[in-house]
């Protein structure tokens, strides 16, 4: 990886796809847990690696992190992009101003508006534990030692409110999965 | 919902194992070839396979791979905006307005001035081909790198069955007057009826005028040949290359039409579903297929169903046969990827 980053800052395109491949869906779920919009989020990246190979010489060869340099660069570029009115509000300390909600986020990425309601619905289905669960095991993507420790539970816990908002989910809403 | 004589595993227990994440998002070689043999082995399993993968997809709100795949050619077309890539001749006699730029979304002009350079190239490029490209009306490409078919839906509703090894460029939202595609490659189309908004085809040197129609077009740059099918509907073809009189055909339904690129004519052929002929011997090319075009291939020319049985699914085949019957064509394929065929009827089993 360390490797891969010198060859890109050295002007290996090669190397620079490579670096696309491995870390876009990672800087996408960044981006959009940010942005709740997936249009603006895959465009700021478009421009954020657009960027980066223009700037490939003059950027510093030895970064140790390559995904936080990245994440970095990203939340920068969309801040940018946010509203003003966002930015007012968050600056406010306005509550609703703050980051979008996992439930936000699943709605958000549905791309019909029908799809979108029948979601929402459903997911008011699922307690708010429920929804802690999913968002932990298959966003940030822990496995069920870590999300025990961290909510103080035991792994058998975890793993039926996990299973139990599975089920909840698919039973809410059969239109998630097309073949049923 | 677990259908009798169904898969042993259930959606929720493939979504809740790590192990299957890990496979699904090629997380660890070994988890991946696990799952992978195992599902191979039983088919049921495949479908429960990809209802657990479109749950994971969507919980972990990741980008759907055919949409990254478009993201990953929209960063590598935009790094090569100076280079010559004109597979879409004809277009439209609209000239871009002048901050046409990429990338194509018109949000605050602001952040346009990052790229002065990328975007400088673009408008060079994009003024010479003179492609519309202007917020929602900008074109889209959809690239099918893989070996089976894609299926894509266009913003009028009409279905485009895109081959593999084949692209087509689009209008997210179709202007009011016409409705344009440009094709590479092999696709079929089942355009919505619109009299208002005639459908074109621009394929290399030919267009298709379509109003309401299911149709082929397969048009392989290498090729000599390009070919118009008409499954049911009304078509116009028409040849658009430069410096040439326009040959003009219409077609009615079983007719097609053939552009032969080297003595640059236009001739129309009757075209039936091939009655089974065993015996016949005929000439087909393959160049990459996998098995579904190899079975379309074959049964267009002799009228055979070839069905793949075997747990090898995802080959692709490379060849040309020149006066053979659909058995010498199957035998030499079967010998090429070790697989074995039975001939029963009219349809061959390849195991």
């Amino acid at each position: 990886m360390i490797n891969n980053w010198r060859l890109v800052t050295a002007g290996n395109e090669q190397a620079f796809l490579e670096l696309f491949k491995q870390e876009y869906q990672h800087l996408f779920a960044y981006g959009f847990s940010m942005t709740a919009d997936r249009e603006l989020t895959k465009d700021c990246i478009q421009e954020l690696f657009l960027e980066l190979w223009e700037k490939r010489t003059t950027l510093n060869n030895e970064v140790s992190n390559i995904r936080s340099y990245l994440f970095t660069w990203l939340r920068r570029k969309i801040s940018f992009q946010v509203s003003k009115d966002q930015k007012r509000r968050l600056l406010a300390g306005d509550p609703d101003a703050s980051e979008p909600s996992y439930e936000e986020l699943l709605v958000a990425m549905e791309t019909s508006a029908e799809k979108k309601a029948k979601l929402s619905k459903a997911l008011t289905a699922l307690s708010g534990q429920q929804l802690q669960m999913l968002r932990l095991k298959f966003f940030e993507n822990m496995s069920y030692v870590d999300i025990a420790q961290r909510e103080k539970l035991s792994q058998r816990t975890v793993y039926n409110l996990v299973y139990e908002a599975l089920k909840r989910l698919r039973q809410s809403i059969p239109a998630l999965l097309p073949f049923l | 919902m677990n259908k009798p004589g169904s898969s042993q595993y259930q959606v929720e227990d493939l979504v809740m194992d790590q192990s299957f994440v890990n496979y699904y998002f090629e997380l660890d070689e070994n988890d991946r070839k696990q799952w992978q043999s195992r599902i191979d082995l039983d088919p049921a399993s495949a479908i429960v396979a990809s209802q657990a993968g479109e749950i994971l997809e969507q919980l972990s709100l990741r980008l759907p791979g055919a949409e990254f795949d478009q993201e990953y050619e929209r960063l590598k077309h935009s790094l090569h905006t100076h280079s010559v890539h004109g597979n879409f001749p004809g277009l439209g006699t609209t000239s871009p307005p002048l901050n046409t730029i990429i990338p194509r979304r018109t949000r605050k002009t602001r952040y346009l001035f990052i790229l002065p350079v990328v975007a400088l190239l673009a408008f060079c490029v994009f003024y010479f081909y003179r492609e519309p490209s202007n917020g929602a009306n900008s074109l889209v490409e959809k690239v099918n790198k893989g070996t089976r078919p894609v299926i894509l839906t266009l913003n009028d509703q009409t279905v485009v069955t895109l081959g593999p090894n084949s692209s087509l460029k689009y209008q997210k939202s179709f202007d009011e007057a016409a409705r344009k595609v440009y094709l590479q490659g092999e696709a079929e189309f089942n355009v919505t009826k619109d009299a208002k908004r005639p459908f074109f085809v621009y394929a290399g040197e030919l267009v298709t005028t379509v109003l309401g129609t299911v149709f082929r077009v397969s048009h392989q740059q290498a090729d000599s040949l390009m070919l118009v099918e008409l499954l049911s509907g009304k078509l116009k073809v028409e040849t658009n290359g430069p410096g040439q009189s326009t040959q003009t055909i219409f077609l009615a339904p079983s007719e097609r039409v053939i552009y032969n690129r080297l003595d640059k004519k236009l001739t129309k052929q009757s075209w039936q579903e091939a009655a089974p002929t065993p015996g016949k011997r005929g000439t087909l090319n393959f160049r990459k297929d996998d098995f579904e075009s190899v079975a379309r291939k074959i049964k267009d020319e002799f009228g055979l169903t070839v069905i793949n049985l075997s747990a090898k699914k995802a080959w692709s085949f490379t060849g040309s046969f020149t006066n053979s019957t659909a058995k010498e064509i199957v035998e030499n394929i079967c010998i090429v990827k070790q697989l074995a065929y039975e001939l029963k009827a009219d349809t061959i089993f390849i195991k």
